[in-house]
């Protein structure tokens, strides 16, 4: 895979064996400054492997992850957020004993507790964007779990991410919650980039420019939407045939 | 917002309030009860500090606690008889302690820092009492001389006065921790207890917050042991034993883990009962570990976070 300078993230033969499982092997990836990539596969085809590699919180057993032209195989998860590595979880993280809105001036401040520009105000604005306007004040324990999972959203925007990896976020929501969540998706500016692991189908071909599809821990497609609903390597990998 | 959400800023000045004219009240034998229960209550406050808003459950914190009390002995021996100086020396001294020990500390979770603290805690405790050059091992440091709080004040030759100078050194030292708490550093410091995973994926260092945490808490013990100098006048191994460990964290977790206010009522209640309930009545004397347990039990089948514990969001 050619190297670009402009990429943003470049990930190079990415592997993480589990004893004799492979769960990703030989994985390569390049993500442009504004990208929007899918990230689709079967159950077990190492999506979150390879998100949760990415974001620093599992560490690869080979393969080499360069992000904006530096080596961050060895980064823990806080220095590659430091970068501008922003995420959010399959089960929503978030801190269960404070407010909604305290949830994100915390994941907005800077290291060692310094607010970013626009501070409250913009925490209060990316509760309202991601629908949680009326809940500022509710413990986040409290909220449903969709609320907790649109709460993880507005606390990894508050980060100001340059990369943003969102692991299944339509998970668990009810339909008109996913058609906010497609909203706010497509209304996010191209400042950040965005790679999407997603079951809900509908959402990752409406938003994303390219789509790369897994299988069992291997590379299977990379192509545009098009390309990828008519590629025969992607309907056996979801019809349980290896490709 | 529930009344008890909007009191609850009200409550520790409130405490202070009520506990000052109680050194004109109390007789001289309640009087030196009180001020040993201030002195375990800011050992306590160290202790939720750390096991009920850091995450970081504790068995040690008679560690620096005995440090600040052998730092405050010594000042005494060598003529330093300004509260302060003795204070500030002894918190210094808890710090440094908690600086030196902390990789050891912020990187484990839950039991694993639990049986860490009581190692070091029984550590401290023996190293006191072998290292005879100057702790006077198991014989324990006498400090016979009283500290003037300030130098050119009277200095505390009463139990009303020592009373007092407790009081206000712990109104000031809790005082401080509770508006830290409540300024964004606080809230910072739940969020690294509630998930850590999501602290750093949002680039919190979060070992270093610990750390910051745990040092603050060793201060906050060692300046606790300068209390004990002044209000006991002696020190030996013992002041920083298990069974003080284990007393400590059975005061915060009566008193609500997350809340100091409740781990000062939480020593209080258990001081009381040790000292003055198991002391003063004859059918109940030499029973306080039974009376203790029984507190125990009945509080986490009735209170199981506490007296003033904050409910979980679920609750």
């Amino acid at each position: 895979m050619s190297d670009l300078p402009s990429d943003l993230l470049q990930v190079d033969g990415l592997g993480r064996r589990y004893g004799d499982l492979a769960a990703l092997d030989g994985v390569h990836l390049r993500v442009a400054p504004g990208d929007r990539l899918g990230l689709i596969g079967p159950n077990g085809a190492g999506k979150s492997t390879l998100l949760n590699l990415i974001a620093g919180s599992l560490r690869p057993t080979a393969g080499r992850i360069r992000f904006d032209g530096r080596d961050v195989t060895r980064l823990g998860p806080a220095r590659r957020a430091r970068l501008g590595v922003g995420r959010t979880h399959q089960h929503p993280a978030v801190w269960s004993s404070l407010p909604a809105l305290d949830n994100v001036l915390v994941a907005g401040r800077r290291p060692w507790g310094r607010l970013r520009a626009g501070g409250r105000e913009r925490a209060r604005e990316l509760l309202a964007e991601v629908g949680l306007a009326g809940v500022e004040r509710t413990a986040a324990g409290a909220l449903s779990h969709g609320q907790r999972r649109q709460l993880e959203l507005a606390m990894a925007l508050a980060g100001e991410p340059r990369l943003l990896l969102l692991d299944e976020p339509a998970a668990g929501l009810a339909p008109p919650e996913v058609e906010l969540l497609a909203s706010l998706l497509a209304a996010l500016p191209r400042t950040v980039a965005i790679l999407l692991v997603e079951h809900h189908l509908d959402l990752v071909y409406g938003f994303a420019d390219r789509i790369t599809v897994l299988h069992s821990g291997r590379h299977v497609h990379t192509g545009t939407v098009p390309e990828t609903r008519s590629s025969p390597e992607v309907a056996a990998a979801y019809a349980g045939v290896a490709p | 917002m529930s009344a008890f959400r909007r009191l609850a800023p009200f409550g520790f000045p409130a405490l202070i309030v009520a506990l000052v004219p109680m050194a004109w009240v109390l007789d001289e034998y309640a009087t030196k009860t009180l001020t040993k229960i201030l002195v375990v209550g800011l050992l306590a406050v160290s202790v939720a500090l750390l096991t009920g808003v850091a995450g970081l459950p504790t068995l040690g914190q008679t560690a620096p606690y005995l440090v600040g009390a052998y730092t405050a002995a010594t000042l005494v021996r060598h003529d330093v008889h300004i509260g302060v100086v003795q204070l500030l020396a002894a918190a210094g001294a808890g710090a440094l302690f908690a600086l030196v020990t902390a990789p050891l500390v912020v990187y484990a979770r839950g039991v694993v820092v639990l049986m860490i603290t009581l190692a070091l805690g029984e550590l401290t405790s023996t190293v006191a009492g072998r290292w005879k050059a100057v702790t006077n091992g198991t014989d324990g440091m006498l400090a016979f001389t009283s500290p003037a709080p300030l130098p050119g004040l009277v200095t505390l030759d009463t139990d009303r006065a020592t009373y007092l100078y407790v009081l206000t050194v712990v109104a000031v030292l809790v005082g401080i921790v509770l508006l830290v708490l409540r300024s964004p550093a606080g809230a910072m410091l739940r969020a690294a207890r509630d998930g850590e995973t999501r602290m750093r994926a949002s680039g919190h260092p979060v070992a270093g917050y610990l750390t910051v945490a745990y040092v603050a808490a060793g201060a906050l013990a060692g300046a606790a042991g300068a209390l004990l100098v002044t209000v006991e006048r002696y020190v030996s191994p013992g002041a920083g034993g298990f069974d003080v460990a284990a007393l400590v964290l059975l005061a915060v977790v009566i008193g609500g883990a997350t809340s100091l206010v409740g781990a000062l009522l939480g020593a209080g209640l258990v001081v009381a009962t040790r000292d003055w309930l198991a002391g003063t009545d004859d059918r109940l004397a030499g029973h306080a570990p039974l009376i203790l347990g029984g507190l125990f039990v009945i509080c986490v089948y009735l209170l199981p976070r506490g007296l003033l514990g904050k409910r979980s969001a679920h609750e």
